[in-house]
């Protein structure tokens, strides 16, 4: 047989080429094994981050509270719409114009723009900014409409529940938290700011179920309690918005402060914002704390203040009003300079005549005492408040005139935040109060408090009798005669306080704005005279005025609502104050003890720190309320209902709530009015139900109910004060001329004392 | 001349065959077994049927092993003609699996055509080269006319599109026309027009163009997962992973949803991983005893058609190997070729068995003669 020619060498070297092609093979895997490594790139490092998955698990920025622990900045979960397009996909947009028709509206898009987007060849697609940022019930909504292919994403987002609502305090983030923009969330953003954590999965063996998961938990942000009250602050958004809407000013704004510890209980401007609509703020600045300008005759009570602590205040000394000259100048008292003739200072502080504090201040008080005064009482320097972007005003240069002017609010500049800080002193015997809004500052993580503010004296630019005299003439400007505070009267509370009607300097330069309403309305007041527990300060600037209406119309429209509802809810006990959730919490649990005896019910309650309140004759417990669902307070009613004989009972004390509870279980209608607690009742205890008819029942607050009391110990007080051998002949003398200056003006108790302390002073 | 004896058999050659076959199986099962799983809620699927087709496949070895290769000469058109009946019939009513219509299913059997024509292929060029001895020295008498056939057959192989049989295919066409003793110069042209041919339909589809580019420089599209540098790179990992000794029978991480077909043309990463250079060994050591085997084999026939059919198997299966242990070691570009008798794959282990069969039986036949050639000289007083 023929062999093939050269076949040996031939099939030799294709053998020799195999042999060479493995060697190397088997070479380069070798280099791979051992050195791990292809080209420079480490696989070993690839292998790790292939093997091990990596998630972010999302910190919660932190909440920030109102006094009574109710949220104004929150972080919730908020829905995106997208509808999946792919028809591989089973859930799957099947009837695109019926989506678009029923869902278009929903998210404020057109039905055909929308069925367009609907019939595109994509996967999926996210439909218009209507569909981003929906809230549960809206995301609730899109889905009864059941329609195949829509589907939600569910994305963090900052909300703010109260809308409108101390919104330059909050200021705001953007919605997805990306940003903190403003306002204390700008402010606090390193403590709102939570750390994310990692959450590493290891897959090494994921199919034999031996995943091994490390978690680096998420430290979430911390939340921030404020001293704004939730209560007070609604009353004054709600004013300052009726005033913005019947008076249209340029600006206004209202700082509600605790007296006694310069907590800031409710602070708000106008314009203000929707901090959820961001988009469409028109000012961002917090005119509260930012604002600089010449504030007008608000600032006399502080020059009072320093004629009074300085000792040289004669209130029934005399003056010829009008105009006085200076430097060359001649100012005019704000009647054009008519006057009102030879008038007290008392009279002229009654009137807000400029004539009386240029006096004050320029032959009165000794040279340089004015200005030394202001810069005690904080003017010309920052609070210190803890809200970002605080102005610091400007006193202006000491010269004769400008001191002049300044005494009665020209010239020099204040920030609102520094009235109320200036005005505590008054208000707080002389102690001046930082003032400051945050209370506290926990980390959840935690549950530490990691910041707890303490009232802070800010200093004592006069004494306690400074103080308490310069409230007795102040509370004149509201209850006296020609008093230009009159419009500020409140029944039944005293108000200390001072008005202010200031030009505007003109932005232009040179002078001030002239014409109707160019100026800026504004009133300070403390309350209750005594022991001041409220100081409110309201601005407003520029409103617009029917010729019959006056500037302190629109003030008062915020001043007087925002005060006494302030000093009503401050005289709440603080159970009946704190958010219900916040002692349903920590309550006392009460079982239901329906069916059961009325003795049993009754020990019960008495044993579990409760106030059982049994109606009807009956043994057996019929029905109960609060049921067991509630959990209660110490000392709080429980109310049961017997089987027998049912007759109203004695409600005198009750509280709205305990009232409301009654009328449940009663099944009957009780018209309530006022608020507080309950001082009459229009049925006679022991009238039966059934016989009850409509029953109205009456509530005042705590402190009326104890009206009686509180009138003697004040009468006691005079009497003792009185009977200081050495002040007698001077108070007689003060009196005395008071009673002339104004006849009908009431001589009460508490002016007596006060009155006869300026002379002790100039002893 | 009848006579079989039992040292006739190659035992060396079905020894290596066995083997690398069981340890395929063996490492279809670790591979497969978490892809089983996922995809078919067993975790021994491909494990039971690559069982089955070894037990068809032993039937088969056999077959072929006692069927005197002689006999096969006589069906190369009928052989010829059912592989271009395959190949169109594939077009027509194949399954695509992968982009690729290569597959024909025949109730719970899927057949692949092309796997058909590695055999049928081999048998004709052995067949044709070995009669065309006399005309070898000429192109066109000699080389030429049996490659039309090739190209027919390759043609309708590239249309599925399977470019990386087609390769194999074409490898083991030209190393049997060079072995036919076909002048250099022709090779030449021959591998020259093979090489701009697969250069054209490399370049001309952006997908293999993509392969290419990506085989070029993997990790600069890491990223582009499910694309041939991710599979490669995942391979790469597989081999660094198991180190020099491997973290051991069963224990890749590789296999769990990182490497694709880890079960088929990327079995041997699997196998350096779980069992470092000792299984990198084993198979290229076996494929080794095989191959020299086979050499000898074709060496010692004595008919050229013998001697050819030795070399195109042999060659066939080397080719195959290089194709893929190139493909993951990143030595050549990625086809998706399976590793003969060690891949998961019916077609392939059947023909591959067929093949080896084929090649004991040559040895076979060249060993019974030498034993009689022996016998006769020693005892001539029989017969």
């Amino acid at each position: 047989m023929k062999k093939l020619k050269n076949t040996k060498v031939r099939a030799l070297l294709l053998v020799i080429a195999v042999a060479v092609f493995f060697i190397i093979f088997t070479g380069r895997m070798v280099y791979i094994q051992v050195g791990k490594t292809v080209e420079g790139n480490d696989l070993a490092s690839m292998a790790d981050s292939r093997y091990t998955t990596t998630e972010t698990v999302e910190a919660k920025r932190g909440t920030i509270y109102d006094k009574q622990g109710e949220p104004l900045a929150e972080q919730v979960p908020s829905y995106s719409v997208y509808a999946v397009l792919d028809e591989s996909y089973d859930d799957h947009v099947k009837n695109p114009a019926r989506v678009a028709r029923e869902l278009g509206p929903l998210i404020g898009m057109e039905p055909a723009q929308l069925e367009d987007m609907l019939e595109r060849d994509q996967y999926q697609v996210e439909l218009g900014s209507g569909s981003k940022y929906l809230t549960l019930s809206e995301r609730e909504e899109i889905e009864q409409l059941d329609l195949a292919g829509i589907h939600f994403r569910e994305e963090p987002t900052r909300y703010y529940p109260n809308q409108t609502f101390a919104s330059h305090v909050l200021g705001y983030t953007n919605r997805d938290m990306s940003e903190a923009q403003m306002g204390l969330e700008a402010g606090l953003n390193e403590e709102l700011t939570g750390e994310d954590g990692t959450k590493t999965e290891s897959e090494e063996n994921a199919l034999l179920d031996e995943e091994e998961t490390t978690t680096n938990t998420a430290k979430d942000g911390e939340d921030v309690y404020l001293t704004l009250d939730g209560n007070i602050q609604s009353v004054l958004e709600q004013s300052m918005s009726e005033v913005e809407e019947n008076y249209s000013p340029n600006k206004m704004m209202g700082i509600v402060a605790d007296a006694d510890s310069g907590e800031i209980l409710g602070m708000s401007n106008r314009p203000s914002f929707n901090p959820n609509e961001y988009e469409e703020i028109e000012n961002y600045t917090n005119y509260a704390v930012s604002d600089q300008y010449e504030p007008g005759s608000t600032i006399k009570m502080f020059t009072l203040a320093a004629a009074i602590d300085k000792g040289v205040y004669e209130g029934k000394d005399t003056y010829e009003s009008g105009t006085y000259e200076v430097s060359g100048e001649t100012i005019r008292d704000h009647n054009n300079g008519e006057g009102w003739g030879e008038i007290t200072y008392n009279e002229g502080l009654r009137r807000s005549s400029n004539v009386a504090f240029m006096r004050i201040a320029l032959e009165i008080l000794p040279e340089g005492a004015l200005f030394d005064y202001l810069k005690k009482f904080g003017f010309g320097e920052e609070t210190g408040i803890d809200l970002p972007n605080e102005a610091d005003g400007a006193l202006a240069e000491e010269t004769p005139l400008n001191v002049g002017i300044t005494a009665f609010g020209q010239a020099s500049t204040v920030t609102p935040i520094q009235m109320i800080q200036g005005a505590t002193a008054i208000a707080n015997d002389g102690e001046m109060m930082q003032p400051y809004v945050i209370d506290r500052i926990e980390n959840p993580n935690n549950n530490e408090t990691t910041y707890q503010s303490e009232p802070k004296t800010a200093g004592t630019p006069i004494s306690e009798k400074a103080a308490r005299q310069t409230r007795e003439k102040l509370q004149t400007v509201i209850e006296g005669e020609n008093g230009t505070g009159a419009p500020y009267q409140i029944d039944g509370v005293e108000v200390a306080g001072k008005t202010g009607t200031a030009q505007i300097s003109d932005p232009e330069g040179g002078g001030y704005l002239s014409g109707e309403n160019q100026n800026i309305f504004s009133f300070i007041g403390m309350a209750p005279v005594d022991d001041p527990e409220i100081i409110v300060y309201v601005v407003v600037d520029r409103p617009e005025l029917e010729p019959t209406e006056t500037g302190s119309d629109a003030v008062s429209a915020i001043f007087n609502p925002v005060m006494q509802q302030s000093l009503s809810y401050m005289n709440l006990t603080p159970s009946d104050v704190e958010d219900t959730k916040a002692y349903e919490e920590s309550g006392i649990e009460f079982e239901d003890y329906t069916g059961k005896s009325v003795n049993k019910a009754e020990n019960a309650a008495e044993n579990a720190g409760l106030e059982p309140v049994v109606i009807g004759s009956g043994n057996q417990v019929e029905s109960q309320i609060p049921t067991n669902t509630e959990r209660l307070i110490v000392g709080e009613k429980v109310i049961f209902l017997t089987n027998g004989q049912k007759s109203i009972p004695d409600v005198s004390g009750w509280s709205l709530r305990e009232i409301q509870r009654l009328e449940k279980l009663l099944e009957i209608d009780i018209d309530t009015s006022g608020s507080g607690y309950v001082s009459s009742q229009s049925v006679e205890p022991g009238t039966a139900v059934s016989a009850a008819g409509n029953m109205e029942v009456e509530l005042v607050p705590p402190d009326e109910l104890q009206d009686a009391q509180t009138d003697q110990e004040e009468t006691e007080e005079n009497n003792q004060e009185n009977e200081n051998g050495e002040q007698q002949p001077q108070e007689a003398e003060t009196e005395g001329s008071e009673t002339q200056e104004s006849d009908t003006e009431e001589s009460t108790g508490e002016q007596q004392p006060e009155e006869s302390e300026a002379p002790v002073e100039n002893q | 001349m009848k006579t079989w004896r039992y040292k006739d058999y190659d035992w060396l050659l079905i020894g290596a065959v066995a083997l690398l076959t069981l340890f395929g199986i063996i490492m279809v099962y670790s591979a497969s077994f978490p892809l089983g799983m996922r995809a078919y809620d067993d975790a021994a699927f491909f494990l039971k049927r690559q069982i089955m087709f070894f037990i068809i496949g032993i039937g088969v070895f056999a077959f072929m092993m006692h069927v005197p290769y002689e006999k096969w000469k006589k069906t190369t058109p009928l052989l010829i003609g059912l592989s271009i009946f395959l190949l169109m019939l594939v077009l027509i009513i194949g399954n695509e699996v992968n982009g690729a219509k290569s597959w024909i299913g025949f109730g719970p059997v899927n057949i692949q055509p092309a796997e058909f024509v590695k055999l049928s292929l081999i048998i004709y060029l052995a067949q044709v080269y070995s009669q065309k001895q006399k005309y070898i020295d000429s192109f066109m008498k000699g080389v030429m006319p049996p490659l039309v056939v090739v190209a027919v057959l390759l043609g309708f192989i590239v249309m599925q599109p399977d470019v990386g049989t087609a390769a194999a295919l074409m490898m083991t066409t030209i190393v049997i026309v060079f072995l036919s003793g076909a002048k250099f110069r022709h090779m030449f042209m021959l591998g020259g027009v093979a090489a701009a041919l697969f250069a054209y339909i490399a370049l001309t589809e952006p997908y293999r163009l993509a392969r290419l580019v990506s085989f070029m420089d993997p990790f600069a599209s890491e990223e582009a997962v499910g694309g041939g540098s991710f599979q490669l790179i995942q391979g790469y990992i597989a081999i660094a992973h198991g180190g020099l000794f491997g973290v051991g029978l069963g224990e890749s991480v590789q296999k769990m949803n990182y490497l694709p077909e880890a079960h088929t043309d990327f079995i041997i990463p699997i196998i350096a991983e779980e069992l470092g250079i000792f299984g990198v060994l084993l198979v290229v050591g076996l494929l080794g005893i095989i191959a020299w085997r086979g050499i000898k084999i074709g060496l010692s026939a004595k008919g050229q058609f013998g001697t050819l059919l030795a070399f195109g198997i042999v060659f066939q299966l080397l080719s195959q190997a290089v194709i893929n242990a190139g493909a993951v070691a990143g030595m050549m570009p990625i086809t998706g070729l399976p590793f003969p008798l060690l891949s998961y794959g019916g077609s392939s282990l059947l023909i591959t068995l067929a093949m080896l069969g084929l090649l004991a039986n040559i040895s076979r036949n060249n060993n019974r003669l030498a034993r009689v050639q022996d016998e006769g000289i020693n005892k001539p007083t029989s017969a």
